[in-house]
């Protein structure tokens, strides 16, 4: 799940951490590399540094420890969801944003790895303390801010019915994406969740839609 | 019965160089003085030899191989057939179709005067992420070396000299012209060096290409070990060794070493030292002569030692003939990877048709690098299905991406402004912007050479109107390296575009740099570019502004819901199946596993098209009915996709290589040296040898493919053996399906010892009608059945173990036990 890049909350970043972006990145892909072929579990810091061509404790330098490196490989995976559903152009809205969601459930099913790291560190992260709290928290926002404009922009341009609730339909959507990740991983294959997504979204478009 | 069986043992050998051909030969090199010699064993050119009118030496010229016969330009030069790629062709484990492509490439050669066809490439697909396995038949060294025999000796028994390559351990492109591949000797002698064995046996090539790669520590045109050695004396091959271009370091190392040609010219280090390293004793002038008397020997086969009479009169490359040659060998090759409820083939007229993917309009009929051939036409999978089954019942959808680097323009898009016809103008400018030469070019790409017309030239500028139906958000660049200013109504920038490392660097899959404007039709495109410092491709580029993966993808999931068959094309493009550059995920480009997962999700049934040369991961496997691996098909792609949907040529190929389900996965992954260094650590477990008893299933087997029908086998006995070597196995097998099929048995051994892979050791294919059976009687190889015994210094052969009849090697079917050899 991602947003477009307007509706993304920026954080400010210090100038140590601008100045070793490139090493930064080398390790992201590095270890994106190993999560997806290994599993977040079976890699270890010391393969993501040889992979990088760092030393154990020049890795450590820029990532204190695994769970850093996942959620700055959380944000990597974010910019591509970003790019995948908006591209260089503007974001869908209206119903054309729901629309695009089938699409980015489509992929997840084909990276089911990713699919479980998401579900695992989203429960993780519900704990303050969390290094991937700050991350989650934004994910929700962000989602919300680009699904709410979406809806309001089909109220004015009269797809979507006047009196829809806006922030429950936000929520709920929000709900079955993660709720259909969750069983998905829980019982591999057992379901198509691209199927069920839709008919989902038909039901929406069947209460809340005027066409 | 009506079985008709073939086995890889029917062609005949060609015939020995006649002694009068030898003898000239011989006298030419008698009357050559030291530095007439010399000067012969470089090239003259970049694609030719020196001749030599005192000796009757005519110009010998070559041509890059094996998808098609070139000529001396990469681009933009005479048109001409275009074939399916190595593994397609391959996959039909066919030695008469090897047969029939070495034909078709001799005529080639023969229309254009060329002597030397730079083919076939019989390295192994040892790592999938290999970037030039496309080029390449197969994992396993004997199927390599049964086809490419057959393929050689038809290719010579015309008078087209056939050059194997590249000699040796050339499995990855990764600093391929300095990379050290460690290769133990077991696995030289058992997988590397084995289809160069067989074809020098079977099909006597009149030359072999040395790499650039070293192999345990010595640089391959300086490998005394392999050229001499083996290849020469163990051997006896008595043809020329040519290195690969611009590969050699080294002078009298080289000379001394059985390097017999280098290439290319003119200037080379032998042209500039050898004859100096003669003089001083460091190279004999017995070397020399050995050297020069394989050369003429070589245009003594090749007719360069008087006169060739060229045929004429030879089918063009978009003939009839052609054409149906070329549709039947790719739709023949292509595999049946997945198919429930019987959904294919797919009959005319049940339903509408959802045609969904980028691959269906840009299908990729060949891989990138220096096998690239300018074909006549290329039917796209887009025009192909839609003339063959349903004219006006498919819709077509775009489908997502599938490319980061721009190809040149279509024609469609572009008109040279001053002629107005499809195709851009290239102007070749001075210092003070005065126009030397003007010319149309109805592509818009070009070769840029030193000795071309443009060579002169301080600038260089290519234009083009663009043919637009309304205004549009288009991507407008250029492709080559060099520096570029490019502008159009609203628009100018400057870059650099930097040409890639090593050979060919500027020539073979030129990088592109492009930004999105909006224009009007007819709006002008120019690019002008300063002299660069090597050979390069250039051109414009001129294509539709990329949308979000998820809005292409939304448009093709409201396709398929409404369709009663999706089609997806999907797959690979020149920048995966490339020379030059290896892969890092067997994944398919850009956004297409979501494209598929998507469609599957939502449509009736799903028929997945692969336009790709070698494995790609399938994470929708599942979720799909039905799944064509249709390879690079070559000028008549589309044509010959939609004859294998419909069955009207039944895809009965088998794959040529295991297919992994995850990266990572295999007895062979990293191609990425290690200080200079590639340790081929797996030894002879490469491919599916390394895959059996490892605990883990691929995707699919080497061997796998179903065809359109089923089989099934009855019995089979062993019933010949030359000592514990099986040679022939023979098979009782029907046709159970509801459709005539051509199956291939193919035979493996199971050794008993632990250590001993598994191998194929035979196959051989039979055509039955439904509900008849046949006994098919299998040629087994006992050059299969043996292991290198390292301390003795020679072969040893397996005795015990077991034969296994399988339709790969997921699929056994029958199983012998042999006793020592014997059988029980």
């Amino acid at each position: 799940m991602s947003y477009p890049p307007g509706f993304r909350i920026e954080r400010e970043r210090t100038r140590p951490e601008k100045a070793g972006d490139v090493a930064r990145s080398k390790a992201i892909q590095a270890a994106i590399e190993l999560f997806s072929t290994s599993g977040y579990n079976k890699t270890s810091i010391a393969e993501v540094a040889l992979r990088t061509g760092l030393s154990q404790s020049g890795l450590l330098h820029h990532f204190p420890n695994k769970t850093a490196l996942l959620t700055a490989v959380l944000e990597q995976r974010e910019k591509e969801d970003s790019e995948f559903l908006f591209g260089e152009g503007e974001p869908p809205l209206g119903w054309a944003a729901f629309d695009s969601l089938v699409a980015l459930v489509a992929r997840n099913s084909t990276r089911p790895e990713w699919i479980g790291l998401f579900v695992r560190i989203s429960a993780e992260a519900t704990e303050a303390s969390h290094p991937a709290n700050r991350w989650m928290l934004d994910h929700y926002s962000s989602v919300r801010a680009w699904l709410t404009r979406a809806l309001e922009h089909g109220k004015e341009n009269g797809e979507v019915l006047p009196d829809a609730p806006v922030d429950a339909i936000v929520r709920n959507t929000i709900a079955v994406l993660d709720g259909l990740q969750q069983q998905w991983v829980a019982e591999p294959h057992s379901m198509s969740m691209v199927a069920e997504l839709r008919v989902y979204l038909h039901q929406l478009h069947t209460v809340w839609g005027t066409a | 019965m009506g079985v008709n069986t073939t086995d890889p043992y029917d062609v005949a050998l060609p015939t020995p160089l006649p002694p009068a051909a030898e003898e000239a030969a011989e006298y030419a090199l008698r009357s050559l003085s030291l530095p007439a010699k010399i000067r012969l064993l470089s090239g003259a050119k970049m694609f030719s030899l020196w001749a030599d009118a005192s000796v009757g030496l005519e110009e010998i010229v070559m041509s890059d191989g094996p998808t098609g016969v070139r000529g001396e330009e990469v681009v933009g030069g005479r048109e001409s057939c275009l074939l399916p790629n190595a593994t397609l062709i391959a996959q039909t484990w066919s030695t008469q179709v090897l047969e029939e492509v070495g034909a078709l490439l001799a005529e080639e050669a023969m229309d254009q005067e060329t002597h030397i066809v730079l083919g076939p490439t019989i390295n192994l697909h040892r790592s999938p992420l290999g970037g030039r396995l496309f080029e390449c038949f197969s994992e396993d060294p004997y199927i390599t070396g049964v086809l490419a025999a057959a393929y050689v000796r038809s290719l010579q028994a015309r008078g087209i000299a056939a050059s194997p390559k590249h000699f040796l351990a050339n499995e990855s492109e990764t600093q391929r012209t300095t990379v050290d591949c460690v290769v133990d000797e077991r696995a030289l002698r058992e997988l590397y060096l084995l289809p160069f064995e067989i074809v020098d046996q079977d099909a006597h090539p009149w030359t072999v290409m040395a790499s650039y790669n070293s192999i345990n520590g010595v640089t391959a045109t300086e490998h005394d070990e392999l050229i001499n050695q083996i290849l020469k004396r163990e051997w006896d091959f008595d043809g020329l060794v040519m290195s690969d271009w611009f590969a050699t370091k080294s002078a009298a190392e080289s000379a001394n070493a059985g390097l017999d040609l280098v290439m290319p010219g003119p200037d080379t280090v032998w042209s500039t030292s050898l004859e100096k390293a003669v003089r001083s004793g460091a190279v004999s002038e017995e070397t020399i002569d050995d050297h020069a008397r394989r050369l003429l020997r070589l245009a003594a086969r090749v007719g360069a030692l008087g006169g060739r009479k060229w045929q004429t009169s030879i089918a063009r490359p978009d003939s009839d003939a052609r054409r149906e040659q070329l549709r039947r060998i790719a739709a023949q090759g292509m595999a049946v990877l997945k198919n429930v409820n019987a959904t294919l083939p797919l009959s005319k007229g049940v339903g509408s048709v959802a045609l969904i993917g980028r691959h269906a309009t840009d299908t990729v009929a060949q891989g990138g690098g220096s096998a690239r051939v300018r074909p006549p036409h290329v039917v796209s999978i887009a025009d192909g299905i839609s003339s063959a089954l349903w004219p006006d019942g498919v819709r077509l959808v775009d489908g997502v991406e599938t490319r980061t680097r721009m190809l040149a323009a279509s024609p469609a898009y572009v008109r040279d402004p001053e002629t107005g016809t499809p195709g851009m103008r290239v102007r070749a400018l001075d210092e003070h912007g005065e126009v030397i030469e003007s010319r149309h070019l109805d592509v818009a790409e070009l070769e840029v050479a030193e000795d071309g017309w443009l060579a002169g030239a301080a600038r260089i500028e290519l234009s083009a109107d663009l043919a637009l139906n309304e205004p549009a958000r288009m991507r407008l660049g250029v492709i080559g390296p060099g520096e570029w200013t490019v502008t159009a109504p609203g628009h100018r920038e400057n870059f650099t575009i930097t040409p890639h490392d090593g050979p060919g660097g500027g020539l073979h899959r030129p990088k592109s740099h492009s930004s999105v404007v909006t224009v009007e039709n007819r709006a002008r495109l120019t690019a002008t570019t300063a002299p660069h410092f090597e050979m390069r491709i250039i051109g414009l580029v001129v294509t539709a502004a990329p949308r979000p993966p998820a809005a292409a993808i939304r448009d093709a999931v409201e396709a398929a819901a409404c369709a009663d068959t999706a089609i997806v094309v999907v797959g690979n493009t020149q920048e995966q199946e490339t020379e030059g550059q290896d892969k890092k995920t067997l994944a398919l480009p850009g956004e297409q596993d979501a494209l598929v997962a998507a469609v599957a999700a939502v449509a009736r049934r799903t028929v997945v098209v692969i336009n790709a040369a070698t494995p790609i991961l399938m994470p929708w496997i599942d979720d799909v009915e039905a799944v064509l691996f249709a390879g690079l098909p070559g000028q008549e792609a589309g044509d010959a996709v939609a004859a294998a949907l419909i069955g009207e040529i039944e895809p009965s190929g088998r794959l040529v290589t295991t297919f992994p389900a995850h990266d990572g996965e295999g007895p062979a992954w990293d191609i990425i040296p290690t200080d200079g260094r590639l340790v081929y650590t797996e030894g002879t477990k490469v491919g599916y040898r390394g895959w059996y008893n490892s605990g883990r299933e691929p995707l699919f087997w080497f061997g796998h493919g179903l065809g359109y029908t089923t089989w099934e086998y009855a019995s089979a006995e062993v019933t010949e053996q030359e000592g514990p070597a099986v040679t022939e196995v023979a098979v009782k097998l029907s046709n159970t399906g509801s459709r005539a099929g051509r199956e291939t048995v193919q035979i493996y051994r199971i050794p008993a010892e632990g250590e001993e892979p598994v191998r194929l050791i035979g196959w051989a294919q039979v055509s039955l009608d439904p509900g008849t059976d046949g006994t098919v009687r299998v040629k087994c190889d006992a050059r299969t059945q043996r292991s290198w015994d390292v301390a003795d210094q020679r072969w040893r052969p397996l005795t015990g173990g077991s034969i296994a009849v399988a339709r790969g090697l997921g699929d056994l079917r029958i199983t012998l036990p042999l006793e020592n050899g014997q059988e029980s």
